[in-house]
């Protein structure tokens, strides 16, 4: 019976299928990281002022987050674009889209006024009191179907297609 | 080439080495992070040191503004609108590119309408003179106002310009007995002399009399806007007298940085342009 099912298991992980949709979906989480992680790269002051209106880190660490936040973004971004510890990046992106999904889950709760995420630009950290506006639950769905995409790729994406895969080759050659 | 088969085991081990892996991407960017933050032009310390004004209402109370220095200016296609806390014959002389013209009186507040109109996540950036006194009432104004996303320029109007960026003049005009002569149906003349000191006065004028410390009256702005003469003339009696220019200089000025782009100084008597008129 367990052998039966770690067979058909086995069988579903080795689908060629997993390396060619877990290829798309890396392509399309890791533009989308490296393009959120460039203007916060370019101006962390900015990016500093959004964190601070999610209203949940302590104003002394908001710096250091907006520092190392956007090249945790860029640098997985770009390992899952190309490939390379394809599982691992996969997974620091998840541990970011969890962080992100609990902060936007807070604001909402907590109806925290803001008028954006300050997830691709730092604009909507800076706006007018009559402006303000409640974050919506798009931004949230959108984090949450990368989450699924992520841990698909951290499941099934055995880095076939990518810098892994050249790697595994050249060893085996 | 045929790829290797993924067994359950291995598939249990790639993902346990996975998590060691995530460790080393995570030290990687910090390592980057912190490297690329301490040459960037535009870094900024580890640990902050004072709270975000974003939900306070006072800055007086933290006795610290948010300032702004040039070079972190937002660029591009950022929204960003500026105010020019200065007096008007400052603003006259030079601003930046399609700044609102805000100054702050000693006695008076600004109208602080036109930022009402602004779009969402607009920046403001309010500026003075170098010394900056008046963008510091203004910005503690807006503050008080519950306006986020105020800053102030860091050296003020000063920094801008000796940067060498985009600078708006309106320089003001002098026109001469002459000239009114042969446009006198089309002028609308501006006297800026105190009510009870005009005697003898031009049947088309409106008076406007002089106040630096008070914002001019709105009926008479009104009234300005209004009239359907083509030509504003600031006049007062002995107007070349060097008291009286200066008075004249900065009546026109305030009409100018208001938008009145029709405003011409005479600089002569205004008996004669009484005169004139009884011809």
């Amino acid at each position: 019976m367990m052998t039966a099912w770690k067979t058909h298991a086995e069988k579903f992980i080795n689908l060629n299928f997993h390396s060619y949709l877990g290829l798309l979906i890396r392509l399309i989480i890791g533009v989308t990281f490296i393009y959120a992680a460039w203007p916060k790269i370019v101006n962390p002051e900015n990016f500093a002022w959004s964190i601070s209106m999610y209203e949940i880190v302590p104003y002394k660490y908001i710096y250091l987050m907006a520092i190392v936040l956007p090249w945790l973004e860029m640098i997985c971004g770009l390992t899952l674009i190309f490939g390379f510890w394809t599982r691992a990046s996969s997974l620091v992106m998840c541990g970011m889209l969890l962080i992100f999904i609990a902060a936007l889950s807070i604001v909402i709760i907590n109806e925290v006024e803001m008028t954006g995420c300050g997830c691709f630009t730092q604009q909507g950290a800076q706006a007018l009191e009559e402006h303000k506006d409640t974050i919506g639950y798009s931004l949230l769905v959108r984090d949450i179907l990368m989450l699924i995409g992520g841990g698909y790729v951290w499941l099934f994406d055995h880095g076939r297609i990518g810098v892994d895969g050249l790697l595994r080759r050249y060893k085996n050659a | 080439m045929k790829n290797k088969k993924i067994t359950i085991n291995i598939m249990i081990k790639e993902l346990g080495y996975s998590v060691l892996k995530a460790f080393g991407i995570f030290f990687f960017s910090l390592l980057v992070a912190f490297g690329f933050n301490h040459v960037y032009s535009n870094g900024i310390p580890l640990i902050r040191k004072t709270p975000f004004e974003v939900s306070t209402d006072c800055p007086e109370v933290l006795g610290e503004l948010p300032e702004i220095t040039l070079d972190k200016l937002p660029r591009g296609s950022q929204k960003v609108v500026y105010m020019d806390a200065r007096m008007a014959d400052e603003f006259v002389r030079g601003h930046i590119q399609g700044a609102f013209f805000m100054p702050m009186y000693p006695v008076d507040n600004p109208n602080l309408k036109p930022l009402k109109k602004l779009e969402k996540g607009t920046w403001i950036i309010v500026y003075g003179s170098k010394k900056v006194q008046n963008a510091q009432r203004l910005i503690s104004l807006l503050m008080n106002e519950q306006i986020r996303g105020v800053h102030i320029l860091k050296g003020g109007f000063k920094v801008w310009k000796d940067s060498g960026r985009k600078v708006e003049k309106h320089p003001l005009e002098y026109k001469d007995l002459n000239w009114i002569k042969e446009n006198f149906a089309d002028i609308l003349f501006v006297d800026i002399r105190e009510p009870d000191s005009r005697e003898n006065k031009i049947s088309e004028s409106i008076n406007f009399p002089h106040d630096k410390l008070l914002a001019p009256e709105k009926k008479v702005l009104t009234a300005l806007k209004n009239t359907s003469k083509k030509h504003l003339i600031v006049v007062t009696e002995n107007g070349d007298e060097s008291e009286n220019i200066k008075k004249l200089q900065w009546n026109a000025a305030e009409l100018n940085a208001r938008g009145f782009d029709n405003v011409y100084i005479y600089r002569g008597d205004l008996k004669n342009i009484i005169e004139l008129e009884n011809k």
